[in-house]
């Protein structure tokens, strides 16, 4: 009885790895390999793959952003900026030199997590094929789709802004927003040249950033610009954006005594410093925020109050652009969802319209093949926008991709809470109004 | 161990292991049954010391963090083969558990202490990573692409990480049988039923519950390797409080305890998947509706039923088993 | 460098009275139950929500509705004994924690739901400003929010010593058996701890909401503070929980000025597995 019970025991689990086995390598060998956005399969729409011109009707546009958690005030933002911008391409005739093809929006959620953007990815492009995917607002979970979008040869561009997704040699992907270090360049910048117009020396800069990725590589933009500049960086303090008591690092602040401070918050960090600087007496000449987040949106003006009169931000999209376009779509931005369109939406505007516009080349450079993918690449490297939406929604007005995929006329603007009020006031050349400096309360 | 007793994982695996098939290989299912699957095995391993030993543990995180972090570490750095580093994940997470675990299996303290230590363990370690700039800090670090490599288990595609955590879960599945059958299985039950009693009669409580520890937080280490391997990047969120809570909570529904074994694995599917539909559709508008989910399945069975689901599960196990011998003619 | 030193170690003071208090609610509890509430941080956490919102429709400073959020909070205390603390009194220990672990869940994830990610900050205070006390600066809010901690603790100090339920309650927490023999009403006991926990609560938590901001996540933190702070206590009573939440306050202000504030969390951990490893009955423990 025993011996039948260990030989059946010796079988069973024999038979087990047998089947294992057999099932993986029926896996390897009977697998369908995922379909790619092949040249003339990209599009829904009849396509042949014979010559000359394929006729394409729709060009499906995919979209992945957090619609849900944390993030998602920005990802439906996105979505909502998309939609908009999509109906306004088709509504002036599509896609021209693909005889007027219609873009598709097709938007997943990434559910604000790295698995999730990535399901979400292999999500759209197994089911619906897209040529392009815009995403995913949050810089790791970008880079996590860019290894499914690298993988199936799909162009990303990103609405993403650490540093670190074109540094990565990623072939397909382009992002238009400024990355981080620009911002922090940008700020630190501003800084100098307002503080130069106004005839007051500055020496000594402080520079303070919650600890992730995107503080960090912000921070560093400024830091370096500051070296640059030739001004000491007294004092570099990260900490966690969800801390709960500002005071130890107000308290160093005040210790090393800078000119300007330089701060990179995520946002609710940013309302306790501010508020925590004024129950302690802390004025330096300015605080100027870089990255695009807290400081100067309304939540953060409403929360803090006058604690952040005279703060600054940096922006990758200035709603106040005073360019024919960019007045026109946030106004039919704010008619249909009833408010202003900040970051997230912004990007999108130009995101979209550059897309338009390689599409448009790539029409015009690749008459037979227009969709596929190196064609598509070589068109957005191609590119080189002065004019028409995509500039006018920019701020700097001007787009051309260097092989990292970034912009190299990349730039962000700088805002300012005047009266409670964020304010346009950098580049010089767009400013709204002058910029206050230094800010009320300062007292050397 | 009886035949008999690892038939059961049998049919779980054969079942399992033809789902991609099913699915036509198709990237995106595929990679949402590996998550399942990965917290399949995650519950049954933790069902070792939750179930087993009766020790709420939510230390998952930091054991799948350590391992993830010495697995990816030791392969950036040295390039060395994952089949040494998934173990040598396990055995760092191991180290760790007994760190924590052993102050708080003092006869006398609290279950509750140790359920908090755990907790905090996780959250203390994502900010030591964090501060770790050498081996951690707030950037992702990636791990060399090698594709379709077997020596440094990188793939292109899902699938072959899929029948990796298959494997994994049928040896969980085997450990549990075999625990279960043992003298440590008899002890731990004891210990899990009234552990005074237990110490009055001779058996070492302490011995026994470390003993469960370290064989969860090793298997639980070995899949933090794995889990690098399928992410491809190590960060500090590998160390999330909510992977531990979610973890408990699908072993505490799922019927965490000697009696249901296998309903482990099912119950998860079920759970899971449904969690994920709640995300899908209701996610937009109520964000969070998954989570809330997650956290009135738990109360409902917690309060219903505080002594814990394995033995309804093992009842109506051994009902569908009793209606299918029947039909059988006595032949099962 | 002495200055940031007394500067971060009168903060670290200050705060650690505030610590004291929001652990106070739980001490008490755990004291008369013996029952660790794991969603005693998302207690904290909606109390502060409540707070915000009170103050912003009823347009009054903060600090003043913790006059109307602790009666709040003392009947939500009340509800939640009779919903769910009262079925898992003495029941199996994994059904105790693994319920407030699930309450805890909820309680996070709806916040989640109905208020969103975005942090909320007071609209109306009146504690605004700081005075200086030589080379530090002492914000009002948070010498308030001391002081009304220390008042509070020195409240519920008297009502234990010198009031018959707080005797009762007493009683209850050494020997829960003798107790009931002694005709006090276990049940009854155990839902007014709970109550009067949870209106500490939201003593607390309307003045930590008059220098900090609220979001869903933040239950996590002050939960694992409350819990360092009882380990530490032990059943000390309040002045055990005093002490702990002062040394807890410092070595939190002392890793800050030394080390680096983004660990100020992992340092309080090691502290609470330190303890644990040592001295498990807790620093000032009466027996």
């Amino acid at each position: 009885m025993r011996r039948r019970l260990a030989v059946g025991r010796v079988v069973l689990v024999g038979a087990l790895i047998v089947i294992i086995l057999i099932a993986v390598v029926a896996a390897f060998y009977l697998r369908k390999p995922a379909p790619t956005p092949a040249p003339t399969t990209a599009a829904p729409g009849p396509t042949e793959t014979q010559p000359p011109k394929p006729v394409i009707e729709e060009i499906v546009i995919g979209m992945v952003e957090p619609l849900s958690g944390t993030h998602a005030i920005f990802g439906i933002e996105a979505k909502q900026a998309a939609e908009l911008v999509i109906e306004d391409i088709n509504a002036r005739g599509g896609i021209q030199s693909l005889g007027g093809a219609k873009l598709k929006l097709v938007v997943a959620d990434s559910k604000d997590s790295i698995e999730g953007a990535k399901l979400a990815a292999e999500e759209l492009i197994s089911k619906h094929h897209p040529v392009v995917i815009i995403g995913a607002y949050i810089s790791r979970h970008t880079a996590a789709m860019a290894e499914v979008t690298e993988r199936e040869k799909v162009i990303l561009v990103a609405d993403a802004l650490v540093d670190f997704l074109s540094e990565r040699g990623w072939k397909y992907f382009f992002r238009a927003c400024p990355k981080t270090s620009i911002h922090g360049k940008t700020a630190m910048d501003f800084v100098y040249e307002t503080a130069k117009k106004k005839g007051i020396e500055i020496e000594t800069v402080a520079i303070i950033n919650e600890d992730s990725v995107f503080g960090r590589y912000t921070a560093l933009g400024a830091y370096h610009e500051a070296l640059t500049l030739g001004l000491t960086v007294v004092e570099h303090i990260e900490y966690p954006y969800d801390i709960a008591d500002a005071s130890p690092i107000v308290s160093k602040l005040i210790e090393a005594n800078p000119d300007v401070v330089i701060s990179v918050p995520y946002f609710s960090d940013g309302v306790l410093i501010a508020t925590t600087m004024e129950e302690m007496g802390f004025k330096p000449m300015i605080v100027a925020g870089a990255g695009g987040c807290g400081y100067c949106d309304p939540d953060s003006i409403a929360a803090a109050g006058s604690a952040v009169e005279g703060f600054t931000q940096t922006y990758s999209y200035n709603p106040f652009l005073d360019t024919p376009y960019n007045k026109e779509i946030v106004q039919k931005f704010q008619e249909r969802y009833g408010k202003l369109p900040t970051e997230a939406g912004g990007i999108i505007f130009y995101s979209l319209w550059t897309i338009k516009e390689a599409l448009e080349l790539a029409g015009q450079m690749f008459p037979d093949d227009p969709l596929n993918p190196d064609n598509l690449r070589q068109a957005f490297l191609a590119l080189d926008i002065t004019s028409g939406p995509a500039a006018e929604t920019y701020p700097s007005g001007h787009i051309k991709f260097n092989e990292n995929g970034d912009n190299i006329y990349a730039m962000a603007v700088v805002l300012q809470v005047q009266n409670g009020e964020p304010v346009l006031v950098y580049p010089f050349e767009y400013a709204q109004a002058e910029p206050i400096f230094p800010i009320p309360g300062y007292s050397p | 161990m009886r035949v008999r007793d690892l038939k059961p994982i049998g049919v779980i695996v054969v079942i399992l292991a033809f789902l991609p098939a099913i699915v036509r290989f198709n990237n995106y299912y595929v990679l949402l049954l590996t998550w399942i699957l990965y917290y399949s095995t995650l519950v049954s391993a933790w069902n070792i010391i939750g179930g087993f030993a009766g020790q709420l543990d939510l230390a998952a995180a930091s054991y799948i963090g350590l391992g993830a972090y010495t697995m990816g570490t030791l392969m950036i750095r040295y390039g060395l083969t994952p089949w040494i580093g998934i173990p040598a994940g396990g055995l760092v997470a191991v180290a760790f558990a007994v760190l924590v675990g052993y102050p708080t299996f003092r006869f006398g303290l609290r279950e509750a202490w140790y359920a908090l230590a755990t907790i905090s363990s996780v959250v203390v370690l994502q900010k030591l990573f964090l501060v770790w700039e050498s081996v951690g800090g707030p950037e992702e670090r990636y791990l060399p692409p090698y594709y379709g490599s077997i020596y440094y288990l990188r793939f292109r595609g899902y699938t072959p990480y899929y029948y990796i955590l298959l494997a994994t879960l049928a040896l969980t599945l085997i450990l549990n049988v075999k625990i279960r059958r043992s003298k440590m299985g008899y002890y731990l039950l004891a210990i899990k039923e009234n552990e005074e009693a237990a110490e009055i009669l001779g058996v070492d409580v302490r011995k026994y519950k470390l003993k469960a520890l370290m064989t969860y937080a090793f298997v639980t280490g070995c899949i933090g390797g794995i889990f690098a391997l399928i992410s491809g990047y190590l960060h500090p969120h590998h160390f999330g409080t909510w992977t531990s809570l979610q973890v408990a909570i699908l072993g505490i529904v799922g019927g965490a305890g000697a009696g249901a074994i296998f309903s482990l694995p099912v119950t998860t599917f079920i759970i899971y998947s449904i969690s994920e539909v709640l995300r899908s559709t209701l996610g937009g508008w109520i964000p969070g509706i998954h989570l809330i989910f997650y956290g009135v399945i738990l109360m409902v069975v917690v309060l219903l039923k505080p002594e814990g689901l394995a033995e309804t599960y093992s009842e109506f196990y051994g009902r569908i088993k009793g209606a299918l011998t029947k039909k059988a003619g006595g032949m099962v | 460098m002495l200055e940031l030193l007394l500067q971060n170690l009168v903060n670290g003071i200050l705060m650690g009275c505030v610590y004291a208090l929001v652990a106070l609610g739980l001490a008490l509890q755990f004291g008369v139950m013996d029952i660790i509430n794991f969603a005693h941080g998302e207690f904290v956490m909606i109390a502060m929500y409540l707070v915000y919102w009170i103050s912003l429709y009823l347009v009054i400073p903060g600090s003043v509705t913790s006059l109307i959020v602790a009666p709040i909070f003392f009947v939500f205390g009340l509800v939640v004994y009779k919903l769910v603390i009262d079925r898992i009194v003495g029941t199996y220990p994994l059904a105790q924690i693994a319920a407030t672990i699930g309450l805890m869940v909820l309680l996070r994830n709806l916040a989640l739901a109905a208020w969103r990610a975005q942090p909320r900050g007071l609209k109306y205070e009146v504690l605004r400003g700081s005075i200086s006390l030589g080379p530090v600066v002492v914000p009002i809010s948070r010498l308030t929010a001391a002081g009304v901690s220390i008042a509070t603790m020195l409240a519920l100090h008297w009502f234990l010593t010198k009031t018959r339920i707080g005797l009762a309650l007493r009683a209850t927490s050494d020997d829960m058996q003798a107790a009931a023999l002694l005709g006090i009403n276990v049940r009854k006991m155990f839902a007014v701890a709970f109550g009067l926990g949870c209106a500490i609560i939201g003593i607390a938590a309307a003045f930590i909401m008059t220098f900090q901001q609220v979001n869903p996540e933040a239950g996590l933190t002050w939960g694992l503070i409350s819990w360092i702070i009882v380990v530490m206590a032990g059943l000390g009573g309040v002045s055990g929980v005093l002490f702990s939440g002062l040394i807890l306050g410092v070595v939190e202000a002392l890793e800050i000025t030394f080390w680096d504030p983004r660990a100020s969390l992992a340092v309080m951990y090691s502290l609470f597995i330190l303890i644990l490893w040592v001295r498990p009955r807790g620093l000032f423990g009466r027996r």
